[in-house]
């Protein structure tokens, strides 16, 4: 298993320095003079050509790249051009806000979603199963910072329950995490009422009715586990997606997290501050979704042997080399 | 031999399962109101009424002149709503169907050939698939700057590797089926099989995409704008209407709630559109 | 011990799609006697599983019904009983094996568990070293060995798989097996070990089966009596080798018994029984066989042809032959 972490690890490597190459392909298309961008409107063109020199902006694109992806391999994402502060710091003070609301986000539909699939799909065409998917129906369609916008004007100014901006006390962290749920939750129902339909109709489940047991019984030994494998998956790659629908949702309720980073810096054309939040998203969402893939081995046997004989077979290539 | 009437009985068949959802033909009946009125409006306001201000008429509350009330510019929001439908409805098919091209094409070399070609091209669409489409999406309109045109650019570029993947995933299916195994065997052309055998039986979930990434489309337009970095004021865009007006939501709500239940209202037709689509073109996985 | 365990009379059950009603079932009669293996014949779409399907009363929720009938399973009516009461039936009196071993186990549960959990709702006063040693003795009964209860389904084969099933229909020792086509997806040289294991199997523990085949030969092999299937009716039934043994059959049976090569007489070429079943949404109205009998008469067409349903002799349901011969010349 512990090797089989490892080289998915390693293959996380190509995809990561494609997403610098392209998002970094991109930045330098940006118009604008980063330079300029710092010293400000009345910078002399010396100056201008100084701070180009010492930024390595007069290189070839190559060159930067490489320099880039030597100094991120030693943990080291440049400095902001904006507050010249380096941006690995940056980016690991204002993470964990952001990634405590995706994960709570992700949580709280969870929570939800998956009984009310299950439900919906046990008692199919009933009033439960028509009222739930037209909510998901309807949960899909807004736009989350819309659902953020609804929850702060109902719950922060009309009932003031809960704070509409900043991040300081757990209640600030309720409406921006169930923003982010809602649009995942509207998924994760759809996805456990239709895999939970189609688990119902395998053999198996006739074999086990076959057997005696009750509709109930079957629900829970022979249903659940295998209608929720789908979900784990659907779960662990909506996390990234969550990463990125978290900007919106931060810019609603002002929070000073990745999201709102990510945006300051694209409007400055602070590129290493793009740059470094990007591949940290990046990284982040690639990790969580081994984190997914590796809890997927434990329920499903038919993966975890799989595995076990991908590691094996991994150990006897290491044995003859 | 048989082919012409098979093909019309397909529609055909394809229609009287469509009709059977009574939330399909609701979607597809709002979905075409919408598509109505959007196209009509220049013919019964100007463009410039929908961004001209007036403050001397700020705020005003629901009436028959304006049946929406007036925004806090003192512009109609009936107006500035059906502008946007035009807006958002043209930028989404728009997008859609320049990366619905260039999605199919890199989808149907990377299955038909297979192969290096393949792996290269399907390595390349994972690495975009990774970074999350929104913040793809930001990041070219941050390098191209702001404007529709660009807008789109983005969009459309950010959604190509979702249509790459279905194409591929299709014709993959349909290319191991036993009918066009023994098509070949039979000496039948490439081309002919590519023609006859796997487009016709691919179309489905590439139609069934579609429809759904124009809905996916307006939804990010409208959260793009939103930040500010996608259609810019005075444009009457529905994600930007929204952001202008919720530092007054509390003593004006409609001001959100309309942009917020258009955005709704279009996005969830055009999904029971497609969700009626899929069923209807492949019974089978119908729940 | 003569007495008749399983008795179905005048069995109609229907499937109600969206477009239109598939009369899947059409008065079907039969009994199966304690002890006896019955051979259920016909091709695809005949009604087989369907019948079988009613006696489980499992049946498609929703879509399929017991329209009307009796089936009497050791002296309950079946068609009356409620989901509680056949809970305790299912698995217990009746079993069932279905065709495709490669679906039929849960892929996530281990076999000894799955075998296991058929006790644990049939005989609750076992203890669970009681019940892990009859998991074990079911295992070894059917010739997979006891170790490997901890292994999942996809770590077998097609064959041991379908041992498995059997383990699991015969583990609380049924009065009747219902065996739907169980080695039709097997190889075919793994089928005669299966099918020769469940017919020592059933002889030890003096089940019932009901054996849902196309095969003639493993009728001839393995059954007492035999049920022709055809349409949704039942067109022909007897004792194996009154059937066998016999010129007098239904022109559907001899199509049947046509369309088997056989390598002692050298005909010149095999006879497929020509056309199709006629559609299950809009059943004719004389006899279903009409359109494709070799034999038709003007009548055929017209009247559905009775069926003798006292005795358990040799029954045909034919205007060419026994009492509907007579009947129908009188009339």
């Amino acid at each position: 298993m512990i090797r089989y972490i490892g080289q998915r690890l390693l293959m996380m490597i190509p995809v990561i320095l494609g997403i610098s190459l392209i998002i970094f392909s991109i930045m330098d298309l940006t118009k604008g003079d980063p330079a300029r961008l710092i010293l400000g409107e009345g910078a002399t063109l010396e100056a201008i050509e100084a701070k180009r020199e010492e930024l390595g902006l007069n290189d070839h694109f190559i060159v930067r790249y490489v320099k880039y992806i030597a100094g991120v391999a030693v943990g080291d994402f440049g400095r902001s051009y904006r507050t010249d502060a380096p941006v690995s710091e940056e980016i690991f003070s204002r993470f964990p806000t952001t990634f405590y609301i995706a994960f709570l986000g992700i949580l709280f539909a969870t929570l939800f979603a998956i009984p009310a699939g299950v439900i919906s799909a046990v008692r199919q065409y009933s009033a439960i199963d028509v009222i739930t998917t037209v909510v998901a129906m309807l949960l899909t369609s807004m736009p989350g910072f819309f659902v953020g916008m609804l929850l702060i004007l109902v719950f922060a100014l009309m009932l003031r329950i809960f704070p509409a901006t900043g991040i300081s006390t757990w209640k600030h962290f309720i409406l921006p995490s169930l923003s982010v749920a809602s649009v995942t939750m509207a998924n994760f129902i759809r996805m456990t009422r239709s895999t939970m339909l189609e688990v119902i109709r395998q053999d198996y489940i006739r074999t086990a009715r076959a057997k005696g047991a009750s509709v109930r019984r079957v629900i829970f030994t022979h249903c659940l586990r295998n209608s929720l494998l789908p979900v784990v998956t659907v779960i662990g790659i909506n996390f990234g997606v969550q990463l990125g629908g978290t900007i919106m949702i931060e810019a609603v309720f002002a929070i000073p997290g990745l999201g709102t980073y990510m945006i300051n810096a694209i409007r400055q054309k602070d590129i290493p501050a793009v740059m470094g939040s990007v591949i940290f998203a990046a990284i982040v969402a690639g990790i969580v979704n081994l984190a997914v893939d590796i809890m997927y081995a434990y329920i499903d046997p038919r993966v975890k042997s799989h595995y076990e004989r991908f590691t094996k077979r991994g150990r006897r290539d290491a044995g003859k080399a | 031999m048989r082919e012409k009437p098979r093909k019309r009985s397909q529609f055909q068949m394809t229609w009287r399962r469509y009709k059977k959802s009574k939330l399909a033909i609701l979607g597809l009946a709002a979905v075409a109101v919408l598509f109505f009125s959007a196209l009509i409006i220049p013919l019964f306001k100007d463009y410039d009424t929908a961004v001209e201000q007036d403050f001397s008429s700020r705020y005003q509350p629901l009436s028959a002149e304006h049946i929406f009330g007036t925004d806090q510019f003192g512009r109609d929001i009936f107006i500035r709503m059906m502008f946007g439908a035009r807006i958002s409805l043209l930028v989404g098919i728009a997008t859609v169907s320049a990366s619905l091209l260039s999605g199919s094409c890199i989808g149907a070399v990377a299955g038909y050939y297979g192969g290096r070609i393949d792996e290269v091209l399907m390595r390349i669409m994972d690495v975009f698939l990774a970074i999350p489409n929104t913040l793809l999406a930001i990041s070219i309109v941050a390098a191209l700057g702001q404007g529709i045109t660009n807008l789109l650019i983005a969009l459309a570029i950010s959604q190509v590797p979702s249509f790459a993947r279905v194409v591929r995933a299709s014709i993959l299916t349909v290319k191991e089926q036993d009918y066009i195994e023994a098509a070949r065997a039979l000496g039948t052309p490439s081309a002919r099989i590519i023609a006859r055998h796997i487009l016709p039986n691919a179309i489905g979930p590439i139609i069934v995409q579609t429809t759904l990434n124009v809905a996916r489309t307006i939804l990010n337009i409208s959260s793009l704008s939103f930040v500010g970095l996608g259609i810019s004021p005075p444009t009457p865009e529905w994600g930007s209407m929204l952001a202008d007006a919720k530092p007054q939501m509390l003593q004006y709500p409609h001001l959100i709630l309309i942009p917020g239940a258009a955005i709704a209202i279009t996005v969830m037709a055009i999904n029971l559109v497609g969700d009626g689509l899929r069923d209807a073109l492949d019974p089978r996985l119908r729940n | 011990m003569n007495v008749n365990l399983l008795e179905i009379e005048d069995l109609r059950v229907i499937y109600k799609t969206d477009e239109d009603t598939i009369y899947a079932v059409n008065g079907v009669d039969m009994s199966v006697k304690n002890g006896e293996t019955m051979g259920l014949v016909g091709e695809t779409g005949a009604g087989k599983t369907t019948t079988a399907l009613a006696i489980m009363k499992l049946l498609p929720e929703r879509t399929g019904f017991i329209k009307s009938g009796r089936i009497t399973l050791d002296g309950i009516d079946i068609t009356r009983a409620t989901e509680h009461e056949m809970e305790a039936i299912r698995g217990n009196t009746v079993s069932m094996i279905f065709q495709d071993p490669m679906t039929s186990l849960n892929p996530t549960i281990t076999v000894g568990r799955q075998i296991a959990e058929v006790l644990q709702l049939h005989e609750k006063s076992k203890s669970s070293s009681e019940m892990a040693r009859s998991v074990d003795e079911m295992m070894e009964l059917v010739g997979i060995p006891s170790h490997r209860k901890n292994e999942y389904p996809h770590q077998f084969s097609g064959g041991m798989k379908q041992r498995i099933v059997i383990a699991i229909a015969l583990a609380c020792k049924p009065k009747l097996l219902i065996a739907d086509e169980p080695t039709t997806a097997l190889d075919v040289t793994i089928q005669d070990q299966v099918l020769e294991m469940m017919n020592d199997l059933k002889e030890r523990l003096g089940t019932s089966m009901i054996l849902i085949t196309h095969d003639l030969g493993v009728v001839a092999q393995t059954c007492d009596t035999v049920a022709i299937m055809y349409a949704g009716e039942i067109i022909e039934r007897g004792r194996v080798e009154e059937v066998f043994d016999t010129q007098i059959r239904h022109p559907y049976t001899s199509g049947l018994f046509g369309s088997i090569p056989n390598i002692k007489v050298t005909a010149r070429r095999l006879n497929p029984i020509d056309g199709l079943m006629p559609d299950p949404a809009s059943p004719p109205d004389g006899c279903g066989f009409y359109e494709r009998c070799p034999k038709k008469m003007e009548m055929c067409g017209k009247k559905p042809p009775l069926f003798p349903t006292e005795g358990n002799g040799h029954a045909i349901r034919c205007w060419l032959h026994g009492d509907c011969a007579r009947r129908g010349d009188g009339s």
